[in-house]
């Protein structure tokens, strides 16, 4: 009776331990764009997953009418760690975000318990008129439901 | 043997031309001085020529070597510009050296206010500068191929 049991157990060990290993979560992470006041016209920045299993699955828009639509990428990154995303909106300035505000929002599969490390550059961001303008980019992983 | 062979055609100091050869002046030649400093002057004018000449020559080779590195300069530019700058140039419409997401913006403002021209906006090349152009410089800005952002 013993020996069943503990063979038993060496064999549930194995089974969560390889569920655990082939286990796939869905995230959702948030970028936001803080233009610091002025018209938020355009933007592209570089997403990528730095640690973990991870592949982008897919890409959404943003809360503001302005960057509504997907922003612009490369299908390319599907199934991949790294993106590139862009949008602008042709809006007048007096329509454009100016305070932070969510302009896309990445889907990525997970696989395993090992949480990702992600990391976000911005590469250019310009007001109405397409001059350059300092602003931040910063990324927030939703919490699941 | 042999010296009997070349004494032959030397005058013998009896004959008619040993003696009159013997009867020769032995004094020194007296040159005088004014022609030995022309004889001098010519041959350093002459001298002082062909230097000139050599100079005039190597200068001349060295600028050759010069100008065939600027030629060979230029002809790599031209074709490194031809092979691969001169497309990104094209779509850099706001030339700041890098295609991004700006140059769709731009291009797409001024299809909006009417000033986009065809010569510098018209990449698809139907003709027509339209959204459809717009989008081929937002592609190629989020393009992955390129190595990310540029």
């Amino acid at each position: 009776m013993k020996r069943w049991i503990v063979t038993w157990m060496i064999f549930w060990t194995a089974f969560v331990f390889a569920r655990a290993e082939d286990a796939v979560h869905f995230k959702t992470v948030d970028i936001f764009v803080d233009a610091g006041g002025k018209p938020l016209a355009a933007y592209q920045l570089e997403f990528q997953a730095k640690s973990g299993k991870v592949k982008i699955v897919g890409i959404e828009g943003g809360e503001d009418a302005a960057f509504k639509e997907p922003p612009y990428y490369d299908a390319k990154a599907m199934q991949q760690e790294r993106v590139v995303i862009a949008a602008f909106s042709t809006e007048e300035a007096t329509k454009l975000p100016k305070e932070k505000t969510r302009v896309a929002s990445i889907h990525v599969q997970v696989t395993g318990e090992q949480e990702p490390d992600y990391a976000l550059a911005l590469a250019v961001a310009a007001d109405s008129t397409g001059k350059k303008i300092g602003a931040e980019a910063t990324f927030v992983e939703r919490k699941e439901q | 043997m042999p010296d009997q062979d070349e004494n032959v055609n030397e005058p013998q100091p009896g004959s008619r031309l040993g003696r009159a050869l013997g009867g020769l002046r032995k004094e020194a030649v007296f040159i005088p001085s004014a022609v030995d400093e022309s004889v001098l002057r010519q041959a350093g004018s002459r001298l002082a020529q062909i230097r000139a000449q050599r100079s005039r020559r190597q200068r001349a080779q060295w600028m050759a070597v010069a100008a065939g590195i600027v030629l060979a300069a230029v002809v790599a530019q031209t074709v490194l510009h031809r092979s691969g700058g001169k497309q990104f140039e094209r779509e850099d419409l706001n030339h700041d050296a890098r295609v991004d997401i700006l140059d769709a913006f731009q291009l797409a403002r001024e299809i909006k206010n009417g000033t986009a021209h065809a010569k510098t906006g018209d990449f698809n090349g139907d003709g027509r500068v339209d959204a459809a152009d717009v989008e081929i410089l937002a592609r190629r800005a989020v393009s992955l191929e390129k190595g990310g952002p540029s």
